[in-house]
């Protein structure tokens, strides 16, 4: 009787083993100049659209000087192992650390700004370390540096050895990004992808996520600096012109952004192609054809090969924007057999973190927020007291939002202090207010349409447990524990809310009531002291208002505080312990709720003076 | 005098930017486009050696007329194949990125397959000999006539902006386009014109350009396009005025790191006060509003 094999054999583990034994051993069959494309420029190509995968696709990131990095690589490896007299293997991790570094300097200044400079910044980067690289004596000048030797171990002259490390390379680094992608770090770049505000509100702080694709994607680069300049021992800037950095941006957009299959297909294409159809006959007339209309001259297809790429592009983003092999909808069933959720009173729960006692969880003084000239806020003062509810009501441009906004980060307040759990927030970047214990919902609902209901939740989940790109990396049991309870107790939120049966759809797909619900879940789920709600019944219809309510006092006998931001009084009124009124940025009224309905002022502020 | 044409190159980036919140790195293409028909216009005019007086303004009216209606026109037609369809869908800021490269390279790519990669000369149209002394230090001819005619232009579209109904057209965009369009203002064609309007003068900066540097290349765009925009957000991209104001700012820092560092490194040096503008003051000397700025 055969036995059971340890690992289950299913076309998921299959296909991938297939595919490297071939791409390792197809090669061996072909001429050497065939062996010398597929090194470079196709797995060479393969590897830098794998870094590039990490910023572009995964993190949403357009690197446009993306070949600086494999300069960096390159020219590391050349000048340590020439002037130096390194050997090439010790050249190695240098090469890898200073593109990293490089990428962290570039990345630090610009990540903080919004996408588009980064953009121009690392298109400028790219051709400024060409021009570095071209006008210093150190680095040979136009002419280069020669003579960098091979690695010792069999490598020599001959692609095919470099092929198969390159091989090598790419397996390490699809095995690297796969591993990132489906951790909280992957949930944490498709978080930021979505909306970078409610990422931060989440408490997932951006840009040190950011920078790590900026260093992960660098990495790869110098990976791959390296393994070129010791193939070909001479390298000189016109190795590095600024169409290779376009080049690689092609590859994973071609293969469609955010899809680690279609990062390497777009890179095999994008570099084959072109050498393929150069002596081909239908390359021949292709060529004639462009000639013609283009009125070229010409001699054979690669000349054209920028043209097409630069078209391809365009093509691409106006007709078919995610690529020839799109990525796939999230799925969180991975990994989840055998996690029970957890059940909502213990994950809600505060206990863990007593400290506070008495005092208040959320302490606003005299907060000011001008916009240029409008004074949206002039000197608000909100406490609220562990377990209370607070209702905050006024017209529409009362301020209430902004009130939320500063308290979160969100926007900085001109004056006044915002002390969460006792800790002073003014200032400091938006996911210390999560950290430190105020979670919110927005008025427009925004969830991450790039993840499922589930993962939604996990993001907000994520914030006391994440584990850091290193312990990913190390797949580390503490981030595997983590990971496991992320998802226990976002299943947990899931059904107290009770969309439990939609885990794995995307937001977009529940009804709107239901997405007020993920929402509040992914607040929760960071585990709060004081939870904001902004407008959560807009929208909602009698029977779903009266569940709310009832929501938001489990919560609250669970040991949350809540501030509650409503138009409806019909939901303010009876769920408040107190309801504050505000009006043209000032608090007008403050009381019990029966206090606040017959108060004059606020009867003015809502329906006019009535004389 | 090259910061007055960075400052005309910088205002396409800042009017495209104060309307879409987009960058579009394509404008660089415009320009170049724009330095090519100024070469070609002026070899159908036969300009042959320095022109002076009548002869030098017509011709000057001419190949600059030319060249911003081709620039103008290069807008236009990249807006609707390459935007519009973007807009209309909703698309994310990086798809509107990867248009604007996609559009650049195809460009590029077409005038050097077509007029080959090295570099043509343009014919000298306007004298090198200084037209009078400043200080004792003599001042060009070609310097003098570039700058005026940039200012020139410069003055002519803050007129155009803040006084035309098309201009508030644009600022009521600018502001808020979404209201603009409640209260009758058509967005699309607004957007098309401020295309136009950026490459009008684009072109004009590329005639420019080509009568000060003689030159035309088919990647010639690039780095007046990174430092034209390096002005734009130097002085507060968004801005009209602050383009002028950082286009003649970075022309000055410029030279003055050109002569303490030595001229090849002049390239970098545009580049790292964009870096360091964008560290220190992400909105620039003066703030980023073409909405509410009275210009």
């Amino acid at each position: 009787m055969p036995r059971p094999l340890p690992i289950a054999v299913t076309p998921g583990r299959v296909v991938p083993v297939v595919v490297v034994a071939a791409a390792a051993l197809v090669p061996l069959a072909l001429e050497t100049s065939w062996q010398g494309v597929l090194f470079s420029p196709v797995a060479i190509f393969v590897l830098l659209a794998l870094g590039l995968h990490v910023v572009v696709g995964l993190a949403g990131l357009l690197d446009l000087g993306y070949a600086a990095f494999y300069a960096v690589g390159a020219y590391t490896t050349a000048k340590l192992t020439t002037g130096a007299g390194w050997t090439a293997w010790e050249a190695l991790p240098i090469a890898v650390v200073l593109a990293v570094v490089a990428g962290v300097t570039l990345g630090a200044p610009t990540l903080r700004l919004r996408g588009d400079y980064l953009a121009i910044v690392t298109l400028g980067f790219g051709e400024i370390a060409r021009i570095v690289a071209q006008n210093s004596a150190f680095l040979g000048e136009a002419r280069g540096i020669t003579n960098i030797p091979h690695p010792a171990g069999g490598f020599a002259l001959a692609p095919l050895p470099y092929y198969e490390l390159t091989l090598a390379a790419i397996v390490g680094a699809i095995l690297v990004v796969r591993r990132l992608d489906r951790s909280a770090v992957g949930r944490a770049w498709a978080a930021i992808r979505s909306d970078e505000d409610a990422a931060e509100a989440m408490g997932v702080p951006a840009f040190r996520m950011k920078l790590w694709a900026f260093a992960i994607g660098a990495s790869f680069g110098g990976l791959g600096g390296w393994i070129y300049a010791s193939r070909v021992s001479f390298i000189s800037p016109d190795n590095f012109p600024l169409f290779l950095s376009f080049t690689v941006v092609a590859c994973v957009v071609l293969g469609g952004l955010g899809s680690v299959p279609g990062a390497v297909a777009g890179a095999m294409a994008v570099a084959f192609l072109p050498e393929y159809l150069r002596d081909a006959a239908a390359g021949e007339s292709l060529t004639r054809l462009l000639n013609t209309v283009v009125g070229g001259r010409a001699g054979n297809i690669t000349e054209y090969r920028i043209l097409l790429f630069g078209a391809a592009l365009v093509l691409m983003m106006v007709f078919r924007p995610k690529g020839l092999i799109p990525a796939r909808r999230r799925r969180s069933h991975r990994g989840r057999r055998g996690v029970e959720p957890v059940s909502a009173e213990t994950a809600a729960a505060v206990s863990e973190s007593p400290g506070a006692g008495g005092s208040p969880v959320l302490d606003v003084k005299g907060l000011r927020m001008e916009f240029g000239g409008v004074v949206a806020l002039s000197g608000v003062d909100l406490v609220v007291a562990p377990g209370e509810i607070l209702g905050v009501i006024g017209p529409n441009g009362a301020g209430k939002t902004t009130v939320f906004n500063c308290v979160t980060g969100m926007c900085r307040p001109t004056g006044g202090s915002v002390r969460i759990v006792e800790r002073d927030v003014v200032g400091l970047p938006s996911h210390t207010a999560a950290v430190a214990g105020a979670a919110r919902t927005f008025q427009n609902i925004r969830l991450f349409e790039e993840l499922t209901a589930l993962e939604n939740v996990m993001v907000g989940a994520d914030v006391r447990c994440r584990a850091g790109v290193p312990s990913t990396l190390l797949g580390l049991a503490r981030q595997r524990r983590a990971e496991r309870r992320s998802q226990a107790e976002a299943l947990g939120l899931l059904e107290m809310m009770g969309i439990a049966a939609r885990a794995d759809d995307p937001p977009s797909s529940l009804a709107y009531g239901d997405q007020r619900r993920l929402e509040i879940a992914r607040a929760v789920a960071t585990r709060p002291r004081v939870l904001l709600l902004d407008e959560p019944a807009a929208g909602m219809g009698q029977a779903e208002k009266r569940a709310l309510i009832d929501l938001i006092r489990t919560l609250r006998d669970q040991g949350l505080s809540i501030v509650l931001i409503e138009h409806d009084m019909s939901v303010v009124l009876p769920v408040s312990d107190r309801v504050v009124v505000l009006d043209f940025g000032v608090a007008i009224a403050e009381g019990s709720p029966e206090q606040v309905r017959d108060d004059p002022r606020v009867i003015e502020a809502y329906l006019g003076t009535s004389s | 005098m090259v910061g007055a044409i960075y400052a005309l190159i910088a205002l396409g980036y800042t009017l495209v930017y104060g309307v879409l919140r987009l960058i579009n790195f394509a404008h660089s293409e415009i320009f170049m486009i724009g330095v090519f028909v100024s070469l070609f216009s002026m070899h159908a005019v036969g300009v042959e050696g320095p022109r002076t007086g009548l002869a030098l303004v017509l011709t000057m009216a001419v190949v600059l007329l030319l060249a911003m209606a081709a620039s103008g026109a290069a807008a236009f037609v990249m807006e609707r194949i390459a935007y519009r369809p973007l807009r209309s869908r909703g698309a994310p800021r990086l798809a509107f990125l990867i248009t604007a490269i996609g559009v650049s390279l195809f460009v590029q790519e077409v005038f050097a397959l077509r007029y080959g990669r090295n570099q043509l000369g343009f014919p000298r149209v306007l004298t090198k000999e200084p037209l009078f002394s400043l200080f004792g230090a003599p001042v060009r001819t070609d310097k003098v006539v570039v700058f005026l005619a940039a200012v020139g232009l410069m003055v002519g579209l803050d007129a155009f902006i803040s006084r035309t109904r098309l201009g508030r057209g644009i600022r009521a965009t600018a502001q808020d386009a979404e209201t603009a369009e409640l209260m009758g203002v058509d967005v699309n064609r607004v957007i098309a014109l401020t295309f136009v309007l950026g490459g009008v003068l684009a072109g004009a900066a590329g005639t420019l350009f080509g009568i000060f540097y003689e030159s035309a290349r088919y990647n010639i765009g690039f780095l007046p396009g990174i430092k034209a925009f390096t002005a734009a957000v130097l002085g507060g991209i968004g801005n009209v005025r602050g383009a002028l104001v950082g286009g003649l700012a970075l022309g000055l820092l410029e030279n003055w790191g050109a002569t303490v560092l030595g001229g090849e490194w002049k390239d970098v040096f545009a580049f790292v006060v964009l870096v360091l503008v964008l560290m220190v003051r992400p909105t620039g000397l003066l703030g980023e509003t073409l909405g509410r700025a009275r210009a």
